[in-house]
């Protein structure tokens, strides 16, 4: 058992190793630009999988937690004069509290459908607001000319630069999905996930752990938020649509919901596939569209449980471990 | 004599420099071919404009190439997705300017996907050519960015004046979408109604983009007492809908001026004879009486079999203007059949350079003059959608400051 913990470090290790030279490895601006953006869309899917793979709960909010990070990040550094390591930490921590303030009645009252429909419904109020409230947010133009983050006179305004403070985030927020996952508090909400009535009955209070999952979900989506918003320089509502919501959500389902590592391979795979296929012009959005109907039939667990039962099939039938364990891993 | 050969070894240090320095401000880089980039719309929900913008850019491209390129160099323009989205725009110029490194570029014609664009085009000192009309994008006095399309501003004051001089309305409402583009325009329009007749909207209504039912829209521009209505648009389908039930609820007596989209060719197959009366303020009329802008229609439907419209012709326009802009710049030349250009940066800051002196240059979008704003188009022509299709009306030019 040590031995394989020590085996997962070593692997974990050297991943972390490996993005760290990538910057010095890829030259091209535009490679890294990419790498840039698959980030911020791992944390908006990391935090989804809290919400929608730990807890089983279906929701599109994250999109609309994006546009709150992004707008009080770049508010708080324009309006209130804050640095970006203060901004983001404030957006946040906003938008957890917006997530909290949502999660109340929506968890007391709703479930299934009704919850998602809720969750659709709030992100086309949350446009709407950022549209609308011309005073503060500057409506439909959006907000041009926000800061690049400065730490000890280094301006990270180039996407090899930029890739570090990504970087960061993707580590501290995987790392603690991880941690999360084998926590009291992630195995309560795996409960919620595979039965919520048992779970109930077992002593579990599934109101404050589905709330939880909901506020820490809304944290992500914070962060990736305040990312996006301080890497591209501009925001404006038209960028959190439900458009990106339904994008964010194949990034979970297709890495593999529940799983650490789903929202890392979903995220990479979707950010980074559309741009590989660019040389079809056109025809990259059908390939792109079969490429996920197929993953969707073929793979109902994601790429990681699809692997996860081929290596417990093959323990099965060549090392005759009859009890290896099918779902889920890690 | 010591002092002598100092003298002399200074000299002739000095002449050597000089040379060694003129030699190198004369160097030239070997090319094949000077390379244009263009962030299209080449899916998502734009897709059919993105195909439009390639048509009226390649129509322009196509006759440089057939008469020798520039100073004997061929052009090369390279196309990439921006998917629709910001971060897919941003993702298509960063792919023009590290993968394929071209000298210059076009951005697109959505005023956010160019304000997110413009800290790139900033940083990396590409000239760039938009299409965008928002007025917010001149004020971020990007200094390589260069618009091709009549500016919000210009638009909504000639909107203004249309209204009050021409059709001598003083009670008028306002009917816009909630988009980048409907905000802004509106805005000025209601600005230049304030500023030169000091007249105030009776109501202003908006709606999203995609609304299908217009009548609390129509029931408070009837309850606010106006006699016309301006209205800016993004989506044709939106402004088709709008005219239909302007007509359902009795109110087509009140005169209309719209943004481009209402004399579009999809308004009118919805809107049928309830777009009949409505006027509209188009980059580009067919109807127009310009010999040079008759002739580019024309040479546009012999080679693609359909009109030109806004799409098509403010990528003619940009094509034409970087056409001119590299040629007065002289950063391209041909010598025993090979074709050379200035280093990159120089050739970047001489082609900026002469795209702010543009003066006079006829395109289909009318005369280009570089402004101090850095807009190069300033004509708007005012139409009326008629039975037998458009009726042009007159062209409105508004005063702007040239660049010098």
């Amino acid at each position: 058992m040590q031995r394989t913990s020590f085996r997962k470090s070593i692997f974990y290790l050297v991943l972390i190793a490996i993005a760290v030279l990538i910057p010095q490895i890829v030259e091209s601006r535009y490679y890294m630009s990419v790498l840039n953006l698959a980030s911020i869309y791992l944390i908006l899917a990391a935090g989804l999988n809290i919400y929608l793979g730990y807890t089983g709960m279906m929701g599109f909010t994250q999109v609309a937690f994006w546009g709150i990070g992004s707008y009080a990040s770049a508010l708080a550094m324009i309006n209130l004069k804050m640095p970006f390591w203060t901004a983001l930490p404030f957006a946040a921590l906003f938008t957890g509290l917006i997530g909290f303030l949502l999660a109340i009645p929506s968890m007391r009252r709703l479930k299934r459908f009704y919850l998602s429909v809720t969750t659709i419904g709030f992100v086309e109020i949350t446009r709407l607001i950022l549209e609308n409230w011309e005073s503060l947010t500057k409506g439909a133009d959006g907000l041009p000319g926000i800061p690049r983050p400065v730490l000890w006179g280094i301006k990270f305004n180039t996407p090899h630069k930029f890739y570090y403070i990504s970087l960061f985030f993707v580590i501290i927020l995987t790392a603690f999905s991880y941690l999360l996952k084998n926590s009291r508090v992630g195995l309560a909400m795996q409960a919620i996930r595979e039965d919520e009535l048992a779970a109930e009955v077992m002593g579990v209070n599934t109101f404050r752990y589905k709330v939880l999952a909901f506020t820490l979900s809304a944290v992500y989506g914070g962060v990736a938020g305040s990312l996006y918003a301080h890497f591209v320089g501009y925001i404006s509502p038209n960028v959190y649509v439900f458009q990106e919501a339904v994008t964010v959500l194949c990034m979970v389902l297709i890495g593999g919901a529940g799983y650490v590592g789903g929202p890392v391979i979903g995220a990479l795979l979707l950010t980074i596939v559309p741009e590989w296929l660019r040389f079809m012009h056109e025809y990259k959005a059908l390939v792109y569209g079969v490429a996920v109907v197929l993953m969707a039939v073929y793979m109902p667990k994601g790429i990681l449980g699809a692997t996860e039962q081929i290596r417990t099939r093959i323990r099965q039938r060549v090392f005759g471990e009859k009890n290896a364990p099918v779902y889920p891993g890690q | 004599m010591h002092r002598r050969l100092i003298l002399v070894v200074t000299l002739a240090l000095t002449l050597v420099m000089g040379l060694w320095g003129a030699v190198s401000a004369e160097e030239w880089i070997p090319i094949e071919e000077f390379t244009i980039g263009k962030v299209l719309h080449m899916t998502g929900d734009v897709a059919l404009t993105g195909e439009k913008q390639r048509k009226g850019l390649e129509l322009v491209l196509d006759e440089t190439n057939a008469a020798g390129g520039i100073n004997g160099v061929p052009i090369k323009v390279i196309f990439e997705d921006d998917l629709g989205t910001n971060p897919g725009a941003i993702a298509a110029l960063n792919k023009l300017l590290y993968d394929h490194e071209v000298v210059v570029t076009f951005a697109t014609v959505r005023s956010t996907m160019v304000h997110a664009l413009s800290p790139i085009i900033e940083e990396e000192e590409i000239p760039a050519i938009f299409g965008g009309s928002a007025w917010s994008l001149s004020e971020l006095r990007n200094p390589w960015m260069f618009r091709v399309r009549c500016d919000d501003r210009t638009v909504g004051t000639a909107m203004a004046k249309f209204l009050v001089e021409n059709l001598g309305h003083k009670k008028i409402a306002a009917l816009h979408d909630s988009d980048s583009f409907g905000t802004g325009g509106y805005q000025e329009t209601a600005r230049a109604l304030k500023e030169l007749f000091d007249i105030e909207p009776t109501t202003v209504q908006k709606y999203a983009s995609g609304t299908k039912d217009y009548t609390a829209q129509w029931m408070a521009i009837r309850d606010s007492g106006a006699t016309a209505v301006f209205g800016w648009g993004t989506r044709s389908e939106d402004d088709g809908i709008i005219l239909r039930q302007r007509k359902e609820f009795g109110l087509d007596n009140l005169d209309y001026v719209g943004s481009a989209s209402y004399s579009s060719g999809t308004t009118r197959d919805i809107a049928g004879d309830t777009a009949f009366g409505v006027h509209s303020l188009a980059d580009f009329s067919w109807n127009t009486t310009d010999p040079y802008q008759q002739e580019h229609i024309k040479a546009f439907e012999a080679k693609y079999g359909f009109l030109p419209d806004t799409d098509t012709t403010w990528t003619s326009t940009g094509m034409i203007v970087f056409v001119d802009a590299i040629k007065r710049a002289d950063v391209l030349k041909t010598e025993n059949g090979k074709h050379y250009m200035r280093p990159v940066k120089e050739t970047r800051r001489r082609i900026r350079d002469a795209l702010r002196e543009t003066k006079d240059l006829q395109t289909p979008l009318g005369k280009a003059n570089c402004d101090v704003w850095q807009n190069l188009i300033h004509s708007i022509n005012v139409i009326q959608v008629v039975p037998e299709g458009e009726r042009y009306i007159s062209t409105v030019t508004v005063d702007f400051e040239l660049y010098q």
